[in-house]
């Protein structure tokens, strides 16, 4: 009978401080959730506390969500013009937290019409360029010639004829009216999602000249998922904060 | 000890009965709050991913940030409290004003709403298929169920000149166009035989694509451009607007793409695919569902 109580008492015990710090983790959890939640997302790279609670979670919601498309190391892929996540070259927003947010929460072109979808490339070889407004459709020729002006920004053309022809085009407002997305000095404008097209990254292919020609023929209009209401605010959150860290500089994240 | 087990057991009809009738009176008074008030069964905490509810509508703190940032122009850190709080004032605003919208139902009677609801519904489908990846070999099938979808662009760089109608008699006119057709075989610059015929040529342009040429040549013109060899002159045709003669300088045609090279554009349309098909299923099912009835003088209206 002795031995009866006594054991009981042990296990009544166990189950007592089982439950205490298991009471005590959940507690824990749920307070550095709702800071997380809470707490500015651009601040949350400054507070290791809030860093590790995302990591794991963020990579595991990237990897089943995300990597389909981005890739499992985030690099993505240039044949399909899905963008490199690890660059941080942005084609929305600068890469602060709260805006890569933005667009796991809404997407771009996901038809929630919170997500990015201002504007699209337009497929100049085509009768109707663009669907959003009137556009003159570009020549083989004219394709060139933008094509070698873009060129040129990386490397010295030899046919100058050809890129001052493409550089025309580019800012002509009755055909190819580049400038109007990529920017006057064709670095391309965030707020929009069109990307610098001086520099050497490249959202579709590799640069070369097959990859822009066929890029300005026939356009590009990539989309990304909207992911609100399917996953929860934290996982949302925490897979921002995960993509954020994959493009930042270690050094940086400290 | 019998006598205090019968006096403990005995029932006090009257207490039961004003405990019951309390409890009815809470119980109703609850509810009335409930229905009357428009709060609902409301939780008093804010979850932490909202900055507010309204009528237990969240209002996402991500949104308010994204507001707050694109109507001052500054990050969230750059923000005073007072623009912060007049965001919040501003999104609170549009939520109450949207829900009593709802509640006069004008996706009912407002066009715009009912545009932006037609809209929405569409993008639905769009989002469905978003949010899946087609695999590779998904991509594969639909490529090869689909070959002539994908290749290269065709182009064309063709001369087309043109002996306006309303000069010469017909005869006269033929044999004008016939003589410049000799010409032009004979390797006579394009334009000395323009000068020299009287011809007119719409527009140059160089090389085309095939769509921008048919557009420019008419579609008799342009079928009989691509069945024509490079160099070579077509026989006079004859339209309404005049003789026109065709002289073909370069026909790239179009050559079959690669899976590899048309992968992009097959995940395109493979998407957009996938889409219409949703968009075709989800009318289907509402259709179904619902009673349509048509006036008799429009009887003959199908789906």
């Amino acid at each position: 009978m002795n031995l009866l109580v006594k054991t009981g008492l042990i296990l009544t015990a166990i189950l007592v401080l089982g439950l205490a710090v298991g009471g005590t983790f959940v507690a824990r959890t749920h307070t550095v959730r709702t800071r997380f939640l809470m707490v500015p997302a651009d601040s949350i790279p400054a507070d290791a506390e809030l860093m590790s609670f995302a990591m794991s979670r963020g990579a595991s919601a990237y990897s089943e969500h995300c990597a389909s498309c981005h890739g499992v190391q985030l690099r993505g892929d240039p044949a399909l013009a899905v963008p490199n996540l690890t660059d941080h070259d942005w084609l929305y927003g600068t890469g602060r937290v709260s805006e890569i947010e933005r667009v796991v929460l809404y997407g771009i072109r996901s038809g929630n019409s919170k997500g990015w979808d201002l504007a699209h490339m337009p497929a100049f070889a085509t009768a109707r360029p663009y669907d959003l407004y009137a556009m003159a459709p570009l020549t083989p020729s004219d394709i060139h010639d933008v094509t070698t002006y873009l060129l040129a920004f990386r490397q010295p053309q030899a046919d100058s004829a050809a890129v001052q022809r493409g550089k025309q085009i580019f800012y002509d407002t009755n055909k190819g009216v580049c400038n109007d997305c990529h920017g006057s000095d064709a670095k391309g404008d965030s707020a929009i999602g069109a990307p610098d097209l001086t520099d050497a990254v490249w959202l579709r292919g590799d640069g070369s000249r097959q990859s822009i020609e066929s890029t300005i023929a026939h356009g590009l209009a990539g989309r990304c998922p909207s992911w609100a209401g399917e996953l929860s605010p934290a996982t949302i959150r925490a897979v921002a904060v995960y993509v954020y860290a994959a493009s930042t500089p270690r050094g940086k994240l400290e | 000890m019998s006598e205090v087990k019968s006096a403990a057991s005995q029932v006090n009809v009257t207490r039961s009965l004003v405990l019951c009738a309390i409890g009815a009176v809470v119980g109703l008074a609850i509810a009335g709050v409930g229905l009357f008030s428009a709060r609902g069964t409301a939780t008093h905490n804010v979850p932490p991913e909202d900055i507010a509810l309204v009528n237990q509508r969240p209002v996402l703190r991500s949104d308010f940030v994204t507001q707050l940032e694109s109507e001052t122009g500054e990050t969230f850190e750059q923000a005073t409290r007072a623009e912060k709080l007049k965001v919040l004032g501003e999104m609170i605003r549009e939520e109450l004003l949207v829900q009593r919208g709802l509640e006069l139902d004008f996706a009912e009677t407002d066009q715009m709403t009912r545009n932006a609801l037609a809209m929405a519904m569409d993008q639905q489908a769009l989002a469905e298929v978003t949010t899946s990846q087609p695999s590779e070999q998904q991509l594969r099938e639909f490529f090869e169920k689909n070959p002539s979808r994908y290749a290269s662009d065709g182009i064309l760089t063709a001369r087309h000149l043109v002996l306006p109608a309303g000069g010469a008699n017909a005869g006269q006119s033929m044999q004008k166009a016939r003589d410049a057709v000799g010409a032009l075989r004979a390797n006579t610059p394009v334009e000395a035989v323009i000068s020299k015929f009287g011809l007119t040529e719409p527009r140059n342009d160089g090389d085309e694509f095939y769509f921008a040429a048919k557009i420019h040549l008419g579609d008799a013109i342009y079928a009989k451009a691509l069945q024509m060899k490079e160099g070579e002159v077509s026989e006079p045709l004859q339209a309404a607007d005049g003789i026109h003669i065709v002289k073909v300088i370069k026909d790239k045609v179009p050559v079959p793409l690669s899976y590899e090279h048309a992968r992009l554009q097959v995940l395109t349309d493979l998407k957009n695919a996938q889409q219409e098909r949703l968009m075709t299923a989800t009318m289907r099912f509402l259709r179904e569902r619902s009673k349509i009835l048509v006036a008799t003088d429009y009887s003959d209206y199908k789906p």
